[in-house]
């Protein structure tokens, strides 16, 4: 194996090499070959953890080379830009060493744990994690291709200290993400050091590239979706943490159904921001019934995040039953399968208006079409989930109680249609216009209104892994919309009164290499022939809670106008056009408690992070 | 007319400027008059200058002369709070002049304002960021809306008006009594005769403990502190038109990010805004039986009931309510509304009966009772047309106050002042005080003859 001595004599032109063959190279293989960078240093979760458990300290994180790293750090996908607003300094970026293929501080010298408190140091924390939760969802192991992001650009900036608060955030609008810093100059807490916000905050800013149209606040369930993938990611990304899955493991006896490190999110902000154990915890018994309209999407999003973390849990526990290898093997195992069972199906889901249950059904559909006959403990896991989210109320009964048998529950996954017209795979995964014409001529398959034009918003191609690392069957996904105006008559609109809402519908169609439907997800419209029952209940939905959200939405003529305040109400509404959109802007908490602007139902929470 | 006491409360604007003749029967019966101005400012100068003259030129009418010195003599200064509602009379060329030629027997100025104020140090570093804040917003390419807002906070309390103005009654006039709720008695003896007297109710001795809560708790005190920090780490002095070090995105993305990250500034400007309000002199003027309440900006505190707590933020009414109660309790003959009728200077929140606030009001200005005289000194403006005067504050006043008018505000601002106002009949509605509700006198819509007047008047003669 090459030590570090090696690495540092590989040329720039090898380096270039390895870095052409890298997507062909199993990790271990791309580890001995130095493509990874050299004296990468992160918090496993955040400072104070480190200081009570040096097994969960700061530890190296491998992130690949890539020719065109600069100071900051700069990557292909990434600029952190250590900008501070409250006092408006630009604090000196880490440099790049390229001869040695490190990052330093300004001295040049390397920024290894014993340098922890230098801000260079935070920067490249930030990044390091950025980075590998981006790896993370690039991996053929969850979405199996590079990720856009939903603003114009391919950089997301990273501002590790931003200034003061209580509070990070995603930010399309400046294509950023914003880490505060509170505390007390002696007791110090920094967001851009803790995993898991760094990994919340990406949650929000993969999934906006990958469902734009998610950011419309279209419905308080989108919204909690957003918060709870958010969560999730942070789950994701420490149960492949080996250090931590290690320690959480030997604790537990490879267990998770307890108050572990991995369940609780952001201990160190909760421990001296909120003075409890964490900032949320995994591990809740919140159902559906327990939220009403009026509910934040932060306290929703408990729901599936508790029932995400109910099916790994019970995964590790069925791993562990096999009793074929260690404890601590087995959560590996679990830790492997969650995350294809939580990542993958986001492929399956639709292109707008997510509802909790729509997840639900693409996760059980990846787990019938890949996971289910792959393992003898099969049916084991198909009956974990669907109780799972049958215990939670994930399902088209919502809020109320669901008697329904968990295995003829609705949020089973839906049947694929038959296309009409057969067009060659190769043909509709080569543009948008192509996918067009093949969703064209299968229109009535796709309950897609005879008289509506619509747009392909997405086309891409995938490399799956399964179990065991066995590649799966090509994926080419589909995403199309159309959208059907609803007048906004009536008092209940207040002051958006005489507008026009969009009822945002259309589908995400996937096919397989042979050109065979392997999952549609659609989301009817109101004034089609298709689905008319359906579609007339989301726009009354849709209605409703324009209707609630309408004594507080501020107008605004862009979203550029509106400025993170506390004078800004939580819903922003976009009026173009005549056309309103709800928009939440990234909220700014107040530290400093000036009252003023309307009282609203969420205006009091005690810490929100938030896109 | 010899022993009524008078108060004209001029129209400047946006702004007060308000002058008093108290009668003082010395112990030989001997009547002489007491002449006091309270505040002389204007928020916008540039556009009311002409009506601080006005008043100006009217005071000093009603001013005697002395005779020794030959100068126009007052008797009593008092300046509130440095915004420039109330020191832009100091600070403009044609009325600080006036202000220089004037005799100034007494000046009384915040004591957030006295430099050797230790009580105070934590309230004047909190005043001190939030300058430098806006400084560096201004200085920043940032979107319009928030450029506007930030001109707007940044013109109550900066710029050459504000600093001439400062500079006048920080040395120019003679020198100030900083004052505070625990200035002993002897320092503000004025008045001869016994039961007439000024009661200073705000601002707090404890104006860092009071306003800012205990220093371990202050965020902006751990703000402060941090940022200090930060910049030490950054480097030196800060470059506010653009910062100094190296870009690691293109300028373009950056200016975005700064327009996206620019509110934490506002967010310190608004904090000091709402400090230097807190911090203003509130006074109770006893004569004869009657009481009179002079506001300045002082604000007030809705949540968590209204109340005060130790060691914690509070805001200005809530601390005389706290500490001053007794001289409060009792119904008021006279009352300058706060802060130009905006809602969060007089002590009124509708949908919340078991506030404290609700309680306050209630003792200064008890339903049905309707010996109250108040005026507000406003002005609308398209900038912050809902909140300036409060309309619905108005109202309650309206049911409340001995001296009710009926106004058709909306016509008036429709026709005379121009201005992004709405045109739906809601959103009017929502605005302006309808025609057949009454509201206190108001110096922005009390006419005679047809015009606008120059100073709404009220007199009074000793309570039986």
């Amino acid at each position: 194996m090459a030590d570090s001595t090696d690495r540092r004599r590989l040329t720039l032109r090898t380096r270039k090499n390895l870095y052409e063959s890298a997507h062909l190279l199993r990790r271990d293989s791309s580890r001995e070959l130095g493509i990874f960078l050299d004296g990468l240093w992160a918090y496993v979760q955040d400072p104070r953890v480190a200081a009570s458990d040096p097994e969960r300290g700061i530890q190296p994180l491998e992130v690949k080379w890539e020719p065109g790293l600069r100071d900051g750090p700069v990557s292909a996908r990434f600029a952190v830009l250590d900008y501070n607003a409250d006092s408006g300094a630009l604090v000196p970026p880490a440099k790049w060493d390229r001869r040695n293929a490190r990052f330093t501080g300004p001295d040049g010298q390397p920024l290894d744990p014993s340098r922890c408190d230098t801000f260079q140091f935070h920067q490249v924390n930030v990044w390091a994690v950025a980075q590998s939760v981006l790896d993370m969802y690039e991996a053929p192991q969850a979405l199996g291709r590079p990720i856009p992001w939903a603003f114009e650009g391919n950089r997301l900036i990273l501002v590790p200290h931003a200034g003061y608060d209580e509070n990070a955030y995603y930010d399309r609008h400046s294509k950023s993400l914003q880490f505060y810093y509170c505390g007390s100059p002696s007791s110090p807490l920094y967001t851009c050091l803790s995993h898991d916000i760094i990994a919340h905050e990406m949650g929000h800013a993969v999934l906006d590239g990958i469902r734009p149209l998610y950011y419309h606040f279209t419905s308080l369930e989108t919204a909690a979706f957003h918060e709870a993938m958010a969560d999730l990611t942070a789950i994701v990304a420490a149960i492949l943490n080996t250090p931590l899955r290690r320690s959480v493991g030997a604790a537990g006896h490879g267990a998770l159904n307890n108050d572990n490190a991995i369940a609780l999110l952001a201990e160190e902000f909760g421990e001296q921001v909120m003075h409890t154990s964490s900032l949320r915890s995994a591990r809740n018994q919140y159902t559906m019934a327990h939220f009403g309209p009026d509910a934040t999407p932060h306290a929703l999003s408990q729901v599936l995040t508790g029932a995400m973390f109910d099916i790994l849990a019970g995964i590790a526990d069925i791993h562990r039953r096999e009793g074929e290898s260690s404890p601590l093997q087995a959560l590996w195992w679990a830790a492997d399968r969650f995350r294809r069972l939580a990542l993958q199906p986001l492929d399956f889901c639709p292109p707008v208006d997510i509802q909790f249950a729509d997840y639900g059904r693409a996760v059980l559909k990846n787990f019938l079409l890949y996971e289910e006959h792959e393992s003898s403990n099969g049916r084991a896991y198909l009956d974990l989930i669907q109780d799972v989210f049958h215990r939670r109320l994930i399902c088209s009964h919502k809020r109320a109680s669901c008697s329904a048998d968990p295995r003829q529950c609705a949020v089973m996954p839906g049947h694929t249609p038959r296309m009409e017209i057969v067009h060659d795979i190769n043909r509709i995964a080569r543009s948008r216009a192509a996918a067009y014409y093949f969703l064209n001529d299968n229109r009535p398959q796709l309950h897609i209104p005879p008289e509506q034009d619509f747009e392909v918003v997405d086309l891409y191609d995938t490399i799956k892994y399964g179990a065991a690392a066995v590649r799966l069957p090509r994926e080419v996904v589909v995403e199309y919309v159309w959208r059907e105006e609803v007048p906004l008559e009536g008092e209940r609109f207040g002051r958006l009164q005489g507008t026009r809402a969009e009822l945002l519908c259309g589908g995400t169609l996937v096919l397989d290499g042979q050109g065979n439907v392997l999952a549609w997800e659609n989301k009817p419209g109101a004034g089609g022939v298709y689905d008319v029952q359906a579609g007339r209940a989301r726009r009354d939905a849709l209605l409703a809670h324009i209707a609630r959200q309408a004594r507080y939405a501020l107008q605004h003529e862009a979203p550029e106008a509106v400025v993170p305040g506390p004078w800004n109400p939580p819903v922003v509404a976009n009026i173009e056009d005549g056309v309103l959109r709800l928009e939440i802007p990234p909220p700014l908490r107040n530290p400093l408690h000036i009252t003023g602007g309307e009282n609203h139902p969420w205006s009091d929470l005690p810490w929100t992070t938030s896109f | 007319m010899d022993d009524q006491l008078l108060v004209y409360v001029y129209n400047v604007g946006v702004g007060d400027c308000i002058y008093l003749r108290v009668p003082d029967r010395d112990e030989n019966g001997e009547v002489r008059q007491r002449h006091i101005v309270v505040d002389c400012g204007t928020l916008q100068p540039n556009e009311d200058e002409r009506l601080l003259k006005l008043a100006m030129t009217h005071i000093a009418r009603l001013l005697p002369r002395d005779p020794a010195t030959g100068r126009k003599r007052l008797d009593l200064l008092v300046v509130t709070h440095p915004h420039m509602d109330h020191i832009a009379g100091f600070g403009l060329e044609s009325t600080a002049r006036q202000w220089q030629r004037k005799q100034v027997d007494r000046l009384w100025l915040s004591a957030l304002l006295d430099p050797d104020n230790d009580r105070a140090r934590r309230a004047r570093e909190q005043v001190r960021a939030g300058n430098l804040a806006l400084q560096a917003l201004l200085a920043a390419d940032l979107h319009p809306a928030l450029t506007v807002l930030a001109r707007e906070l940044f013109s109550l309390s900066q710029g050459q008006i504000a600093d001439n103005a400062r500079t006048l009654l920080e040395g120019g006039l003679i020198p100030p009594l900083y004052v505070d709720d625990a200035t002993p008695p002897d320092r503000l003896q004025l008045f001869s005769e016994p039961g007439t007297a000024i009661h200073i109710l705000a601002p707090s001795r404890d104006i860092d403990a009071d306003y800012l809560g205990l220093a371990e708790d202050d965020p902006a005190e751990q703000f402060s502190e941090f940022n200090r920090g930060i910049r030490s780490a950054a480097g030196e002095a800060v470059d506010w038109s653009f910062p100094a070090g190296e870009l690691t995105i293109s300028q373009r993305d950056f200016r975005r990010l700064r327009q996206r990250m620019g509110s934490r500034a506002v967010l310190l400007a608004m904090a000091q805004n709402e400090l230097i309000n807190n911090s203003s002199i509130v006074f109770l003027l006893t004569w004869r039986g009657r009481r009179l309440l002079f506001t300045g900006d002082a604000e007030c505190k809705f949540t968590r009931s209204g109340r005060f707590e130790a060691g914690k933020q509070n805001f200005s009414w809530n601390v005389m309510w706290a500490r001053h109660r007794a001289l409060l309790e009792e119904p008021l003959d006279f009352l300058k509304v706060g802060h130009h009728g905006s809602d969060n200077a007089t002590p009124w929140i509708g949908d919340e009966p078991e506030n404290e606030a609700n309680q306050i009001l209630d003792a200064l200005a008890p339903p049905g009772d309707r010996r109250l005289y108040a005026i507000v000194s406003a002005a609308r403006h398209a900038s912050w047309p809902g909140n300036i005067p409060r309309r619905v504050l108005l109202e309650t006043l309206g049911e409340r106050v001995a001296n009710p008018r009926l106004y058709d505000e909306a016509i008036h601002y429709q026709a005379h002042s121009g201005g992004n106002w709405p045109t739906g009949e809601a959103e009017r509605a929502a605005l302006f005080v309808p025609g057949d509700k009454s509201q206190p006198p108001r110096t922005d819509l009390e006419r005679q003859r047809g015009k606008p007047v120059r100073y709404i008047r009220v007199s009074f003669g000793p309570r039986e």
